[in-house]
């Protein structure tokens, strides 16, 4: 247990004797078991839209485990208080849901209570997911229901003491929970209220990039301030991108649809599944996440503006001609061989001119501005997979290909030839943790 | 500069310089001429080998990165053709003119190492970096799924 885990564990004990109390005024009753109604009893067009709001919240994506069944649970997800795992959501009537009602369901998504009435861990969305409206709610649990049922147990949680008391989050619950549908913003139009329900509610993206406190509840003051998934930075989505070209509406729909944009580059990531599930989703909802998205960002540039940005990053691309140097060469020995190694090893892609297939000049990516190197480094150990929409752009994983120590180098040569951004602290430490897990 | 290696699970030395691409130290050093030479920049997969289980491109890889690894070329993934990529890649006749197929292969078995079950997603991406210019994709993503079924008994 580091320092900071001691800290929690601590701090968790007053609000365990909280949790006690409250443990007993939120008793939830097991709601008992139904037979299930068959896909029959559905309408065809409320099982496409829970198809389609399934995508939107990407339920496949934690509720799958590698090489396992879609929604059938088992990933592990790693969280500050040790790793929970994903529940087995198919209508199996023992190890899934089967025999949720949908006042089950609903209690589940809403309130965070399984139909057994225990509390559910956080790490599934339900301070998101209780903003969706009934309807959206019922055409969930009408999709999920008529999948077929896999017979699978999810392995337990693996989580320390105190936080493997689930009663505990009775206490959690009354301090961070605010339940209730999402209420429109009388101030603002449409569409921005539509793209405001599905981010906030089913999309739960906050829960990603939004920072937590202690407890790993969502600062609702910081919102959108940038968080972590899976061990990755996720940045900002307000004020404080960290992109050189604040978002525009349309350059978010660029990448939640194909994952690209040709003024930021690629999802990567814990992103790229994300961007998947909304390759299929209707224009209408990713115009109205991304008019939400735009309206919390920096003012866009002008025309001039953005060329001024972009000219810039052109500027600072590799040229790919014998004996060629930037024209500020590194004077620290680390950076130096960094160059070298970006000569060698990414300069044969990541180069000035050529045409569409390239990739981004690194200078406008939100990864190399970042506030810390983890992304890149994920990057360079793993490559970039291509999205749906832009199956023709990949990178190559390099963990195995290059030495550790290259690696650092290479990444403090990225930090000080693309930005004019102070270097990152703990360079070394984090590729050294990244290959540990690696 | 000497340098020892292991490769399919034997002990080599050999003597070049560090900065050697593995691919030239496999193909010329080792004479294992089964991973091939396609454009030399890691754009296009031919020379796809394991280092310790993962995929790398030997092209791009200085053999001084390699020392001390386990180094697996399309020569070491089974002793008789018995891998389960391989099995399936002869049921399927995935190959037309063969030149990318040692590296697609190699690419297919680090795939399956990490999706034993993949989707057709899956392959597709996962498989992006290996370049087929006879156009086998769809014979390669058949023998993929194939050769998890074999794998999976």
């Amino acid at each position: 247990m580091n320092r900071s885990q001691k800290i929690v564990s601590f701090a968790a004990l007053p609000v365990a004797a909280l949790a006690v109390a409250a443990a007993w005024a939120y008793r939830h009753p097991e709601i008992a078991p139904v037979e299930l109604p068959g896909v029959a009893s559905f309408d065809s067009d409320l099982l496409y839209l829970g198809e389609a709001l399934a995508g939107i919240g990407a339920c496949e994506v934690c509720h799958t485990s590698r090489g396992g069944a879609p929604y059938a649970g088992g990933l592990a997800l790693p969280t500050p208080f040790g790793v929970v795992y994903s529940t087995n959501i198919t209508p199996d009537a023992e190890t899934g849901i089967g025999g949720w009602s949908e006042a089950a369901f609903r209690r589940a998504m809403r309130q965070g209570v399984d139909r057994k009435g225990r509390h559910l861990y956080p790490a599934f969305p339900y301070d998101h997911f209780t903003k969706a409206t009934d309807e959206d709610i019922r055409a969930i649990y009408a999709y999920l229901i008529t999948r077929e049922p896999v017979d699978n147990t999810a392995p337990e949680n693996e989580l320390r003491f105190p936080f493997n008391i689930r009663a505990l989050l009775a206490g959690w619950k009354l301090l961070f929970l605010e339940t209730g549908e999402y209420q429109p913003d009388p101030g603002q139009n449409e569409e921005w209220n539509r793209g405001a329900y599905l981010a906030e509610g089913l999309g739960h993206c906050g829960a990603c990039h939004s920072p937590r406190n202690i407890f790993g509840a969502v600062l609702r003051d910081s919102a959108y301030d940038g968080g972590e998934a899976e061990h990755w930075l996720a940045p900002a989505l307000n004020e404080k991108s960290p992109a050189p070209i604040p978002w525009s509406q349309i350059q978010l729909v660029n990448y939640l649809f194909d994952g690209w944009d040709s003024d930021h580059g690629i999802a990567g990531g814990p992103m790229a599944p994300i961007v998947n599930h909304l390759y299929d989703q209707s224009e209408d909802d990713i115009f109205a996440i991304a008019a939400y998205f735009e309206s919390r960002q920096r003012r866009p540039p002008n025309e001039a503006e953005r060329q001024l940005v972009i000219d810039r990053a052109k500027s600072l691309d590799w040229v790919s001609e014998p004996g060629y140097l930037p024209d500020k060469t590194p004077e620290d020995p680390s950076v130096q061989n960094g160059m070298e190694v970006f000569r060698d090893q990414c300069s044969n892609c990541h180069k000035r001119g050529g045409g569409e297939q390239l990739p981004v000049s690194l200078a406008l990516t939100s990864t190399v501005n970042a506030s810390d190197p983890r992304n890149v480094i994920h990057i360079i150990f793993d490559g970039i997979r291509p999205t749906r929409g832009a199956m023709q752009r990949s990178m190559p994983g390099m963990g195995a290909s290059i030495l550790d120590r290259d690696i650092v180098d290479l990444v403090k040569f990225l930090r000080w030839h693309f930005t004019d951004l102070l270097p990152w602290d703990g360079v070394a430490e984090h590729v050294a943790e990244k290959r540990a897990s690696w | 500069m000497a340098f020892d290696l292991n490769v399919n699970g034997a002990s080599y030395t050999v003597d070049v310089e560090p900065e050697t691409p593995l691919l030239w130290v496999i193909r010329d050093n080792l004479g294992m001429t089964g991973t091939k030479y396609g454009c030399g920049i890691a754009k296009c997969g031919a020379c796809t080998v394991h280092i310790d289980g993962k995929k790398v491109f030997s092209c791009t890889t200085k053999v001084s990165a390699a020392v001390g690894k386990e180094i697996t070329t399309i020569e070491g993934l089974s002793e008789d053709n018995s891998h389960p990529v391989q099995i399936a890649w002869i049921e399927e006749d995935v190959p037309q003119c063969g030149y990318c197929q040692s590296g697609q292969i190699m690419a297919a078995a680090a795939l399956l190492e990490q999706h034993p079950s993949p989707s057709d997603l899956n392959i597709d991406t996962l498989m992006s970096d290996n370049i087929c210019r006879c156009g086998t994709y769809s014979r390669i993503r058949k023998a993929i799924h194939r050769a998890a079924e074999i794998a999976q008994g």
